[in-house]
């Protein structure tokens, strides 16, 4: 049994990313800046640029805080790949009937040999301290189901992490769009000014 | 982004917004599959260069190889840990190729929003798809 790694590492293209699971709030683009000024409640371009800054900065920490999950997540999938490799190793030499010799690592950068006879269970690491002794076909069920979760985890994130990416990508065009219309507003008054005099 | 101060700027629907949402969207998981890729042919790149040193091997040094899975060493004779790499080749190999579609299929993506959203914004958009 294989599974495929490389699904997890990129996520999937999705055409629309729909609404966030976790409840970030969606930004609109903004289509006409007088009139969401005037929806906002009448604020000022200055004052619309700021709020937008704003969210934007809270998407830009929102995104900054999952991409550092996300990186977290996929540092676990070589060790998953390892320790799979290892016990497909284990089982292969066990049904060979095979002894074989190993350097297991017995503090950072030593090493020791050793001579395996007979494998026929393996110690997982289960956390808190704990580590549980299995047959190797189980523990191989289980290494298998763990990566399942995580990948699981990881294809939520991406999603999440997609949903934000556009949201702040909205929110860069409608700064742009508020921005312009500020620069419009006073050149305007600058003229009228000239005018004037 | 679009920026520009030119009064002359067609209005940014929701719709065009989505577009240039996806693109954005798109680039990044192209900049994410491009870093994955390099990451793999260095992976290529070293089984490759062991392959090449085991051959060079004498027949008592050929005996015992040790090959490191994840933070232990098993020792395969030489016949076995080539049947291994070979194998750990093929799986890259995959790998390469499956990225290599869907990174065309990225790049096909991001053309086809490209010339849409410029044949509306003109200049006053700039969409960045910087190749190699």
């Amino acid at each position: 049994m294989s599974i495929n790694f490389s699904e997890s590492r990129v996520g999937k293209m999705e055409e629309t990313v729909g609404e966030s699971k976790r409840g970030i709030p969606l930004m609109k683009a903004v289509e006409d800046v007088a009139q969401w000024l005037k929806s906002e409640g009448e604020i000022s371009g200055e004052d619309g640029r700021g709020r937008l800054d704003e969210q934007y900065r809270k998407y830009k920490m929102i995104e900054a805080g999952m991409a550092q999950q996300r990186l977290r997540l996929m540092e676990k999938i070589p060790e998953f790949q390892n320790s799979l490799r290892l016990i497909d190793t284990l089982i292969e030499k066990k049904e060979k009937g095979e002894s074989f010799e190993t350097s297991p690592m017995i503090s950072e950068e030593v090493w020791t040999k050793a001579t395996v006879k007979e494998p026929k269970t393996v110690s997982i690491w289960i956390g808190a301290n704990i580590m549980v002794e299995y047959e190797l076909d189980k523990a191989k069920q289980l290494i298998i189901k763990n990566h399942k979760k995580l990948n699981e985890q990881l294809a939520e994130l991406n999603h999440e992490l997609a949903f934000v990416k556009d949201q702040i990508t909205t929110t860069e065009v409608n700064i742009a769009h508020v921005h312009n219309h500020v620069v419009k507003q006073r050149r305007l008054a600058s003229m009228r000014m000239a005018a004037a005099n | 982004m679009a920026s520009g101060d030119s009064d002359e700027q067609p209005n940014v629907t929701a719709a065009d917004q989505q577009l240039i949402n996806k693109f954005a969207r798109l680039h990044q998981n192209f900049a994410q599959i491009r870093e994955e890729m390099a990451s793999l042919m260095t992976d290529l790149a070293n089984i490759n260069e062991a392959v090449d040193e085991i051959m060079l091997l004498g027949d008592d040094d050929g005996q015992a190889i040790p090959y490191k899975i994840g933070q232990t060493f098993v020792h395969f004779d030489s016949d076995s840990i080539n049947e291994r790499l070979e194998k750990d080749k093929e799986q890259v190999e995959t790998d390469v190729d499956e990225m290599k579609d869907k990174s065309k299929n990225l790049e096909e993506q991001m053309e086809k929003l490209k010339t849409n959203l410029y044949e509306k914004f003109g200049d006053h958009i700039n969409l960045e798809t910087d190749k190699e």
